[in-house]
């Protein structure tokens, strides 16, 4: 084995296989799906179903200023 | 299947400047749309910012389509903050133990990134949660 091909047997195949591990691993932040902390303020968006299935079981409210939000949690992350 | 409807006054679907890929736009649609076919109630989807928390995600739900019986899972991205609005009529199907259940599930999801995935399987458990029990009669197709 010359020394050419002990530089690149030892040094030579540990760069390349780091190279390529840091690209797999980086890969994620450089497609779209994989920016989930991009700026949204620029196109905020609102998407909703069609409207709630009627119930027949729940009497409808005659005061239209009664609470119209019942709940939910607050959360972070 | 019909896909959901964007609320008029928001970037969505025409802004281009919106991050999220078209796929990613079509499949919240799809979310939103499976979860009323699961639950019956209308559900809906925000992104984007939050100025004033809470305040500002019950500002939209009321924005939903008949807001009593309307879900809504809002995400600031930005803030890092979730909330899960309910409608009165919602919340009698629906408890905060779902919505905090609902809410980690996203959390973890959001964790790692993934926006889309994360809101998919929130807004999925809260539709399941929210299926209420066939009552006789009253959920007969006659």
């Amino acid at each position: 084995m010359t020394a050419l091909q002990a530089l690149l047997v030892f040094v030579g195949i540990p760069v390349a296989l780091a190279v390529v591990t840091f690209g797999l691993v980086s890969a994620s932040g450089w497609t779209r799906s994989g920016r989930a902390s991009a700026d949204y303020a620029a196109g905020p968006f609102l998407v909703a179903s069609d409207a709630a299935v009627p119930n027949p079981s729940i009497v409808p409210s005659d005061n239209p200023d009664a609470a119209v939000a019942g709940g939910g949690v607050s959360a972070h992350w | 299947m019909p896909t959901g409807e964007v609320v008029a006054g928001y970037g969505f679907p025409a802004d281009a400047s919106s991050p999220l890929s078209d796929g990613q736009r079509r499949e919240l649609s799809r979310i939103v749309q499976r979860a009323r076919m699961i639950s019956g109630y209308c559900f809906g989807v925000f992104v984007g910012p939050l100025p004033e928390g809470r305040v500002s995600a019950v500002v939209h739900h009321r924005s939903l389509p008949d807001p009593r019986s309307a879900v809504l899972v809002a995400v600031d991205p930005a803030a890092r903050a979730i909330e899960i609005v309910l409608g009165s009529t919602v919340a009698i199907d629906l408890s905060t133990r779902s919505c905090e259940l609902a809410a980690l599930s996203m959390k973890s999801a959001f964790a790692a990134d993934d926006l889309v995935n994360g809101l998919r399987d929130g807004v999925t458990l809260l539709a399941e949660h929210a299926r209420h029990p066939k009552v006789l009669h009253l959920d007969d197709t006659a």
